[in-house]
């Protein structure tokens, strides 16, 4: 473990503001990961919001579809329209969702102390901490596992001069991952989760 | 809370795959939410034999390999479910190997099972064979020609020609002039008027009431008339026969001049479904050139093509079809070959033909064999004259040079038998050939006891060598069978389709290793289910796999006749490569399940012939 985490969820550690979440800290479980999408109402974590967040739990190659969590989420205040082209998640069908704080709840347990593993990660955890960080005081101390460095890192010794494209659609065409229907949170954490697993037995790209 | 769409999505998924597609929404949506997903990589084990079996397989993408003894039996591609006969007993019977890179869906067995103790229709699935699966296709294709059925107008069915009399005809005049007509009722004018009288209706009259038989007709026609114009649809004509109890609809025609176009008799109706065979039968018997036959053999592409669409068995087709062409062949001899020519020969069709399975003109394979010692000044003139009416018939000339207008196939008995000798003892890829062709020839005319004296001598001198046999059963492996090709059954929908040689991967298979079996054991039926049937008499083969042959069989038969029949209509020439991915879920399943039986059978062949050992 870096150097930095261990200090910094040390610090977390006694920053919990809710004890029952000591779990979050518990030593990683070997081969587990999670791999989790979230939708947004824009791209900017300090301001837009959350409307749906997936994850689904991972053992080595298995993807625990059957105990993936799908969450519709209500956004505390009005839906952008434009975003609304991108994610289709109308302001009726975000109505009937549950809050963040809720969300979390549910999510937390899932999550535990496993890898988070995702696409443009750093931006999904940003989205969640927005909301775990005014409740219990910290961030996320899970370790994380961005997909894209990992398919950069297999792809650049091939052509070390030009930059690798890392855009999701290509990832996804470069290792054959089977297209899933819409992109929505789940499809695209189930992607994601794909690409992880296949990743894991490459060499190259 | 809405339903995420991504779970739709994979209850969509599911849905369009046997057998889920048998599953309520309840169940799907546990299916649904019970799978996991796996990945494994190429060559990587997904079951150990004889290990526990925990979990059904649904293939998202890649190929299942199940593996018995080492060998390849079975390969399992998207879509479809591996592993299920393990779940029913606990145990792998067989290796299941990722022989591609595999994703998949994984349902844990106490689903599974408790799925299927909830809906029968899906555990049914499991333990259907091939003939109830063709059963429910067959089943399903009779609805909709019912429906078209029903659907159809009047005036597409068989219509008589209205008859009209005057209401002053005596009853006598009557019943002559509907005898005269052909037809079973006339239709009595009376000033304005219009009724009808019947041929049942006179026979009242005059038999049971003794009515005056000089009377005027009048007095006992029906002026109260049923009638329907003729652009509605015999579903409606029937329904009016029912209500009305009557046994024919005067059908009108308000663009005729007097109004009434025909007359629609209950029988003609019911006939509408029945085939138009009998009218070949005639047609063929009447004939007395060859323009004749040509028109009676054209009428045979309408009458399979409606059999087909009907549902009947591919096998019926075939049997009424070889009937047919063998009543056309023998006239089109008789029309060409002077009567001492047809006493003294004995003309047999080879190939398909000769294994009663044409059932579209694809080639001509006959030859003739001539009474030893007899010769005809006309023989070839007479030869050259048959093959060029069968061209005019629709028989392609055979690119095998099979035809009686080439010298080989126009001998003596005994130069036949030299050559047979020759072909045994000195065995090269033509003479492997012909002695293949040659074993399933058939008489169709002439002095048929020809054909049965060069048969016995074919099959003794055969018998007595061994390695021969293996040499001719030797190309039942020439082709792999192509069950890999369901792999390329890609979720992108716009991947180009690939094609099955269905007569390469499937069909020749299976009727030439019946062929070499049915050889070897000096069976002399010259049909692949005759020499099936045979086959499991003499106990060569066990019951379920004659079974599974035939069915199997029949399915291709079938499959390759719809297409054929497509290529037509599309005006392309007919070929043998069909589309998998256009076939309906079940279609597909059938043909996977026909592909699995000829490549069992193939093991079995090889296994009898030692076909592995032979080099």
């Amino acid at each position: 473990m870096a150097l930095w985490r261990r200090l910094r969820n040390l610090w977390w550690r006694q920053k919990l503001a809710e004890s029952r979440f000591g779990y979050l800290f518990d030593p990683e479980p070997a081969g587990e990961w999670v791999a989790i999408d979230c939708e947004t109402t824009g791209l900017d974590p300090g301001r837009d919001e959350l409307l749906s967040v997936a994850a689904i739990p991972g053992s080595g190659d298995c993807i625990h579809t059957s105990r993936a969590l799908r969450l519709v989420v209500r956004p505390e205040g009005p839906v952008d329209e434009h975003s609304i082209t991108i994610h289709r998640l109308r302001p009726r069908d975000v109505a009937g969702g549950i809050r963040p704080r809720e969300a979390l709840e549910r999510l937390l347990p899932l999550i535990g102390s496993r890898a988070l593993v995702g696409y443009y990660l750093e931006f999904d955890v940003a989205m969640l901490e927005r909301y775990l960080r005014p409740w219990l005081g910290i961030g996320l101390p899970n370790r994380r596992v961005e997909v894209s460095a990992l398919y950069h890192d297999k792809r650049i010794g091939l052509i070390p001069q030009k930059p690798v494209d890392l855009r999701f659609n290509t990832i996804l065409d470069a290792l054959d991952i089977p297209r899933l229907g819409e992109h929505d949170a789940y499809n695209d954490a189930l992607m994601t989760a794909m690409a992880y697993v296949k990743l894991g037995h490459l060499r190259r790209v | 809370m809405p339903k995420p769409m991504s779970f739709a999505d994979q209850i969509e998924f599911l849905r369009e795959i046997p057998p889920f597609d048998r599953l309520t929404a309840a169940e799907l949506e546990r299916v649904a939410g019970a799978m996991d997903i796996q990945y494994f990589q190429q060559d990587a084990v997904v079951a150990e034999a004889d290990s526990p079996a925990e979990r059904l397989l649904l293939v998202i993408k890649g190929l299942v390999r199940e593996e018995a003894e080492g060998e390849a039996i079975d390969a399992i591609g998207p879509r479809e479910t591996a592993g299920a006969e393990a779940l029913f007993t606990g145990r792998h019977e067989r290796r299941l190997v990722a022989a591609e890179e595999l994703i998949a869906y994984l349902l844990p067995r106490e689903v599974f099972l408790d799925v299927c103790r909830g809906n029968r229709g899906f555990e049914a699935y499991y333990f259907e064979d091939i003939a109830a699966k063709l059963e429910n296709l067959e089943e399903r294709r009779r609805g909709a020609e019912l429906a078209s059925f029903l659907m159809a107008r009047i005036d597409e069915a068989y219509l008589h020609e209205p008859l009209f009399v005057d209401g002053g005809y005596s009853i006598h005049e009557t019943a002559v002039a509907m005898h005269a007509h052909g037809s079973t009722a006339a239709l009595v004018r009376e000033g304005d008027a219009l009724g009808i009288a019947s041929v049942t209706g006179i026979h009242r009259a005059a038999v049971i009431e003794r009515a005056d038989l000089d009377g005027p007709v009048r007095d006992i026609a029906h002026f109260d008339l049923v009638s329907l114009p003729r652009d509605r649809s015999l579903f409606d004509a029937m329904l009016t026969m029912m209500k009305r109890g009557v046994s024919r609809i005067v059908v009108t025609d308000p663009a005729a001049g007097d109004g009434i176009h025909g007359v629609l008799e209950q029988r003609s109706l019911m006939s509408f479904f029945a085939t138009h065979s009998h009218l070949v039968v005639t047609e063929i018997r009447r004939a007395e050139t060859v323009d004749d036959l040509a028109r009676a053999s054209q009428r045979m592409i309408a009458m399979v093509r409606s059999l087909q669409a009907k549902g009947i068995k591919t096998r019926h087709i075939q049997g009424l079809v070889t009937e047919l062409d063998g009543r056309l062949f023998q006239r089109l001899f008789e029309l060409v070959a002077p009567p001492e020519l047809v006493a003294n020969a004995c003309l047999v069709v080879m190939g398909s033909e000769g294994r009663c399975e044409q059932v579209l003109k694809t080639d001509q394979d006959n030859a003739l064999i001539l009474r030893d010692g007899h010769t005809h000044p006309d023989l070839d003139t007479v030869a050259e004259r048959f093959s060029e009416g069968l061209g005019r018939l629709g028989y392609p000339p055979c690119r095998g040079g099979y035809m009686v207008s080439n010298r080989r196939w126009r001998q003596p008995l005994a130069d036949y038998k030299t050559a047979i000798f020759d072909w045994i003892h000195h065995p090269d890829h033509q003479s492997l050939m012909d002695l293949s062709v040659i074993a399933d020839a058939r008489a169709v005319a002439g002095d048929a006891t020809l054909l049965g004296e060069l048969r016995a001598y074919l099959l003794r001198w055969l018998n007595d060598s061994p390695a021969l046999l293996s040499n001719l059963a030797r190309p039942v492996l020439a082709f792999d069978t192509p069950l890999g090709i369901f792999a390329d059954f890609k979720l992108d929908k716009d991947e180009h389709p690939d094609e099955l040689d269905i007569k390469k991967g499937g069909l020749f298979p299976l009727v030439h290793g019946v062929r070499s079996l049915a050889l070897e054991a000096r069976i002399e039926a010259t049909s692949t289910l005759e020499r099936i049937e045979r086959l499991r008499e003499t106990g060569l083969l066990d019951t379920r796999t004659a079974r599974d042959l035939g069915d199997a069989l029949d399915f291709m038969s079938g499959l390759r006749l719809a297409h054929m029949l497509e290529d037509i209509d599309a005006g392309r020439t007919p070929d043998n490569y069909v589309d998998p991915h256009r076939l309906g879920h079940l279609e597909r399943d059938l043909l996977k399940d026909s592909l699995r039986v000829v490549n069992r059978f193939k093991r079995l062949v090889a296994h009898h012939f030692r076909l592995h050992a032979v080099t």
